[in-house]
């Protein structure tokens, strides 16, 4: 049993953890260099998940994915199910909660390249597609691999989202923090260690990595000309 | 090959820390040489220079290089720095930490041979921009035009580092063999000396100045030193903080518009 839902929680990790950062490079991208006047108020969207209960965001998400609503009808048409309770609805509605986790580093490391390496890139004729892809995401590589690692941390310890979107159905949907809070409230109590341990383990290798992604990232930090 | 001609009547933005506005009136006709920028800061020299290049969108009057406009505020004229024959240095140029010397060279010289598309072609999306060391770009042999720069300005033995490893005369002299590679008849150069050690501020200066003469182009360089560039300046003049007496740059006439505290590098200029 525990393997099941270690490997539905490292599944969905990994998917939710790599999705999201593929989504966040143009997302934050917009956000940080579109100089657009809403993009203050799409910030504030994606990030809205940071402030909402994840039980009362689980509920929305549910409502919004039932085969009852446009959205959810269109989606259960599209994959031939409907999404709650099953492991697509899952990873959706991962990647609506860790957004602002992936998106979030990945915006403040583009913030952080210097406006003259940005216009140094544009005096030497290259157009914003080129700096974007060439200068910004190579200095913001520190930041995508912490958005990375934050998106697959997060994952990994949620609870009422999946909770309430995923039904904690054992050998699909249960993940490894479902299968500790279920043992824990077990006649005897002891079986959640089973699952505590791959989470501690999980979270102290998410953190061990962030460390060492910011060391990293402070030894490549952008160089200006010493005088 | 007929000379270049600049002209332009500039009121300079008033900005905190940057410029304390002002008129500029600059009327050049040259066929190649060095005018010399210098004044106080705050007086307007690089902002000058970043409204000359279409950097700064904030300048009003003209600008006019061969007769055509690059700046006409009157008539809603204001070309971008893509669309304007130009090279630019702006002060505190840094270089791309992610790539080596090697690479930061590579990488401007292939703008600088072949137009960018941007998205119309696919050449911004490749792995190598990101994962230099995964695509062998680190070991690309340099083209002639590019190696026959980095002995010039003797940076050859540089190209392996990367530009942490650099100190700023170093990184200055890369940052000059890159502008270089545009080949432009007009180049702004705002401080381009900054961080050389004084032994090699004259040979670097004279280095310039050769490229300039062969290139039969014309630079508007900003110094603190106006002293340095008296062996090759052909003008020098000094931005007034004042708005009642514009800054004027001219083929004709004598150098105005110095004030205290130049004098003692003027009267060694002179000399």
């Amino acid at each position: 049993m525990i393997h099941s839902a270690l490997s539905i929680t490292v599944a969905l990790s990994l998917s939710t953890a790599t999705i999201l950062s593929l989504l966040a490079l143009p997302l934050a991208g917009w956000i940080v260099f579109s100089g657009s006047r809403t993009s203050a108020v799409w910030e504030a969207l994606l990030t809205l998940t940071l402030v909402l209960p994840p039980a009362v965001l689980g509920y929305l998400l549910l409502v919004a994915f039932s085969p009852e609503s446009p959205p959810g009808a269109f989606l259960a048409k599209l994959l031939g199910h409907p999404l709650p309770f099953s492991f697509a609805g899952l990873l959706l509605a991962s990647l609506i909660y860790s957004l602002p986790f992936a998106v979030g580093p990945v915006a403040q490391s583009f913030r952080q390249v210097p406006k003259g390496t940005l216009e140094m890139a544009r005096i030497l004729g290259a157009r914003p597609l080129t700096v974007f892809w060439k200068v910004v995401v190579p200095l913001s590589l520190p930041g995508i691999a912490t958005g990375w690692i934050l998106g697959f941390a997060h994952t990994v310890g949620e609870f009422g989202v999946v909770m309430m979107v995923g039904g904690n159905i054992p050998g699909e949907t249960r993940t490894l923090s479902l299968k500790a809070y279920d043992d824990l409230l077990s006649a005897d109590g002891r079986g959640g260690w089973e699952a505590i341990m791959p989470l501690l383990l999980f979270s102290f290798g998410a953190l061990l990595a962030l460390n060492l992604v910011r060391r990293r990232g402070a030894s490549h930090a952008p160089n200006l000309p010493r005088s | 090959m007929r000379p270049i001609s600049l002209e332009a009547d500039l009121h300079l933005p008033r900005e905190r820390g940057l410029s304390s506005g002002g008129r500029v009136q600059i009327r050049l006709e040259k066929e190649s040489g060095v005018v010399g920028i210098c004044g106080p800061s705050g007086a307007g020299k690089s902002t000058l220079i970043r409204i000359l290049a279409g950097l700064l969108p904030r300048g009003t009057g003209v600008i006019r290089v061969d007769g055509v406009a690059w700046l006409d505020s009157d008539r809603g004229v204001d070309l971008a720095f893509e669309q304007r024959a130009v090279s630019c240095l702006p002060q505190g140029t840094g270089l791309f930490s992610h790539m080596t010397v090697r690479e930061n060279l590579l990488f401007a010289h292939s703008l600088s041979e072949r137009p960018d598309k941007g998205r119309g072609s696919l050449d911004w999306f490749s792995l190598s921009g990101i994962f230099p060391h995964w695509t062998g770009s680190r070991r690309r042999p340099l083209p002639e035009r590019l190696l026959l720069l980095v002995e010039r300005f003797g940076i050859g033995d540089l190209l392996e580092k990367g530009p942490g490893a650099l100190s700023g005369g170093q990184t200055m002299k890369v940052a000059l063999v890159r502008s270089f590679l545009k080949e432009t008849r007009l180049y702004l150069l705002d401080e381009p000396l900054t961080g050389i050690d004084p032994e090699g501020r004259g040979r670097l200066t004279q280095e310039i100045a050769a490229l300039l003469r062969e290139r039969r182009a014309m630079a508007l360089w900003v110094t603190h030193t106006p002293g340095e560039l008296s062996p090759v300046a052909d003008k020098m003049v000094a931005l007034p903080l004042e708005e009642e007496a514009p800054g004027r740059i001219e083929e004709e006439g004598p150098p105005v518009g110095f004030d205290l505290p130049f004098e003692r590098e003027m009267t060694e200029w002179r000399r």
